[in-house]
């Protein structure tokens, strides 16, 4: 009885043992080159897809993607994520070999993981098209660059916001200010936030988007190359807020908005509430003030949207980001993943995604539906020549963390515009 | 009726220490032996190779693409220029101190009269756990509720009369809002752990002292505290190397802002793991923390083992 109980436990340990080595296995499998896909040129398999969220345009979306699967036979698996989490479960998905066929990522992510060879570069077979320069051609020109990496196109754009500035009608008239003159220089910024903060400033002028390190480069590079300044170099090695350009961004930065007014959609939401007078955000929010409450702002009635501000007498810098879809280098298949991109990117979804102030830049987007010809899809095509993608760089996220960091900590006082700048430097030479 | 008899054998009596008692104990030991291996190829498979890895990878330039490449000590060199570092070591010393101290002293406090017998001190006790047992993602969210414009604590603030603050959107605040999360958060344990502590003293001394009319206060700091000392030491080191490795509370309530004042070591750690795919470096950083860990609790075994004799 005692050796019969011991060779059970010899062989609880070795399968204990052995346990560790199945489940690695598991994770083993290797996918095939999306090469060796739909060789038939028809799409087919299972293709999963990871995005965040959006109550507006979420419906579209399915009904789009069921007409796919209902029309291709194709298997689609959603995932939707917040915001904020897709980028790092995104990561130990490819860390642990297992990523989704398809993704929506912000285009600064981009280079980081397309110089790790993390994804695949667009098929040109799943377009119908005899090369990626026809597909490209599809879009305004130069929103698919920043989903480039070293000539290469890994991604077609979706949801372009080039950014724009919104001020609240009712806010101007209060300090005398016209509504119909909204400010166009950052030095009429300046003077109209002034007449527009309160003694206890808790309603303020323009209010800057704190804390949110793909705004905050955004709004240095609107400041400093505006300005005539360089914050990144031209090959993307060296960077630096230690200079003049560079210490004036963050003085002006510091002395406008409050950073500690507080709001569950941030800036956003003050300016809904009317504690912020003017905000600079993307195409996105004049659709969302519409729908947003009980008390839905209109356009052109309780707020007004102006093109970019730019410094007396300079040319015009629009910082812009966009969102695009990618396909895993792993994705066993590429062929299908590519062409359901190509799908979900077609007329009717131009359509339906602009109405909710998505924009999917492809050629003639603003004909696509009634809200083309409104005034904040004039103002955001009259952004994209001048748009700044920032730089396309593998640490442009942590060039982005270092410049909100630097922003915050002289708009809280913590540091002064000279000291921020310094530490910005030694943060971004590290990195970069 | 029937008589059943039943033949009870004399329990084994352990062989001398002759040929059969060593193969016995052989036996006995080889199937101890096997009964610790799932645990161990726990401890190795899921804490040994992965703290081995993380030691190597701080040596390493390893950003979770490709092979890690060797670079000596050039990532704890970086610590050093690193403003980041600086910034979230201070921050973590601040927040430890502000959480430690203040959660021990209070814990004692309610602790004293916690401990007496009795159905109401049980039910104060059961209550003052309520805390304890929440999840700490679920506390967070209810924390940045009651931090809000017009939650819980500005509500209060108004009620005498003070100008409501901006809890988690102040840098010069937000800090202190995470420490009264944290200390209400884990007051309720320290509170259980002290009380069971008190209830083991001899309650001679305590008589021995009234007898010779040492008032409470005297008698809470010549006897109380000198003889709950080790439980105090347990206390302080599991506290202050849990505060030490806090992360949820920044990344839930303030997401280590606003301006960096709340980016204490492990959510620094975290983001140059993650976000920007520094593996190397994020985990030289854990290993310093690891380094700092262990002397701080050398440093409280030491000076709170002093005396024991």
């Amino acid at each position: 009885m005692t050796d019969l109980t011991r060779r059970r436990l010899l062989a609880a340990g070795a399968l204990s043992l052995a346990a560790p080595s199945v489940l690695a296995a598991c994770g083993a499998d290797r996918p095939e080159r999306p090469d060796r896909q739909a060789q038939d040129g028809r799409p087919h398999g299972e293709v999963s897809v990871w995005l965040h969220g959006s109550q507006e345009t979420g419906p579209q979306f399915e009904k789009l993607v069921h007409r796919y699967i209902d029309e291709f036979g194709v298997d689609v698996k959603l995932l939707y994520l917040p915001v904020a989490q897709l980028d790092a479960k995104l990561l130990t998905a490819f860390g642990g070999g297992a990523p989704p066929d398809v993704f929506k990522i912000g285009h600064w992510s981009f280079p980081s993981h397309a110089g790790k060879e993390r994804l695949a570069p667009i098929d040109p077979r799943a377009f119908g098209a005899p090369d990626v320069a026809t597909v490209l051609g599809r879009y305004e020109p130069g929103t698919v660059a920043p989903l480039s990496y070293r000539g290469q196109a890994y991604g077609v754009p979706i949801d372009l916001n080039p950014a724009m500035l919104y001020y609240r009608r009712d806010r101007f008239e209060e300090a005398g200010l016209d509504p119909d003159k909204p400010p166009t220089t950052w030095e009429e910024v300046a003077g109209h936030s002034k007449r527009l903060t309160s003694a206890d400033g808790r309603r303020v002028g323009l209010q800057w988007l704190y804390g949110d390190p793909q705004w905050a480069l955004m709004t240095l590079t609107a400041l400093i190359k505006g300005g005539g300044g360089e914050l990144v170099s031209a090959d993307g090695t060296r960077a630096s807020l230690d200079t003049e350009h560079g210490i004036r961004a963050l003085e002006y930065f510091a002395g406008i908005g409050n950073p500690r007014l507080s709001n569950p959609l941030g800036a956003l939401g003050l300016f809904y509430s009317g504690e912020a007078a003017m905000v600079v955000s993307g195409a996105f929010l004049g659709p969302a003030l519409e729908r947003l409450g009980e008390d839905t702002l209109k356009p052109g009635k309780d707020y007004g949207v102006a093109p970019m501000p730019r410094w007396e007498g300079s040319r015009a810098v629009v910082p812009a980001y966009t969102w695009g879809w990618g396909v895993a280098a792993a994705s066993k298949n590429g062929f299908t993943a590519w062409h359901l991109i190509n799908y979900l990117q077609g007329r009717e979804s131009v359509t339906a995604n602009l109405e909710n102030g998505i924009v999917i830049p492809a050629t003639g987007w603003r004909d696509a539906g009634p809200r083309g010809t409104s005034e904040l899809m004039e103002i955001a095509a009259s952004g994209i020549p001048d748009a700044d993608f920032g730089p396309a760089i593998p640490a442009a996220l942590e060039l982005a963390k270092a410049a909100s960091s630097a922003c915050d900590a002289v708009a809280h006082g913590r540091s002064t515009p000279a000291q921020a700048a310094k530490d910005f430097d030694a943060t971004v030479r590290l990195a970069l | 009726m029937t008589l059943t008899t039943k033949t009870v054998e004399a329990p084994a009596v352990s062989p001398g220490p002759g040929k059969g008692g060593r193969g016995r104990s052989r036996r006995e030991a080889g199937a101890g032996i096997v009964l610790t291996i799932p645990v161990a190829v726990f401890f190795v498979v899921f804490w040994l190779v992965p703290f081995c890895g993380a030691v190597y990878l701080s040596f390493t330039d390893y950003e979770m693409a490709g092979a890690p490449r060797w670079i000596g000590l050039d990532n704890y060199a970086r610590m050093l220029q690193d403003p980041g570092v600086w910034n979230s070591a201070w921050i973590t010393v601040v927040y430890t101190v502000f959480t430690v101290l203040p959660t021990i002293l209070l814990a004692l406090l309610v602790a004293v009269p916690l401990s007496g017998p009795g159905r109401l001190n049980r039910v104060l006790r059961s209550l003052v756990m309520v805390p304890a047992v929440m999840p700490l993602a679920a506390t967070s969210m209810v924390w940045v509720i009651i931090y809000s414009d017009r939650g819980l604590a500005n509500t209060l603030l108004g009620a005498v009369g003070i100008e409501p603050q901006s809890w988690l959107t102040g840098s010069d605040l937000a800090i202190w809002a995470l420490v009264v999360m944290v200390v209400w958060k884990s007051l309720g344990l320290f509170v259980i752990i002290l009380t069971a502590g008190l209830q083991a003293l001899p309650r001679e001394v305590y008589e021995a002292a009234a007898i010779d009319g040492a008032g409470p206060v005297t008698t809470f700091r010549r006897i109380t505290v000198p003889l709950l000392r080790r439980t105090l030491l347990f206390v302080l080191v599991i506290s202050v190397a849990g505060s030490m490795q806090a992360f949820v509370p920044a990344f839930l309530l303030t997401g280590g802002g606003p301006a960096d004042a709340t980016q204490v070591l492990p959510y620094y750690i975290w983001a140059n793991a993650f976000p920007y795919e520094h593996m190397g470096y994020a985990s030289a950083l854990a290993m310093t923390l690891l380094v700092a860990m262990l002397v701080v609790s050398i440093v409280q075994f030491g000076f709170l083992r002093g005396g024991d004799e």
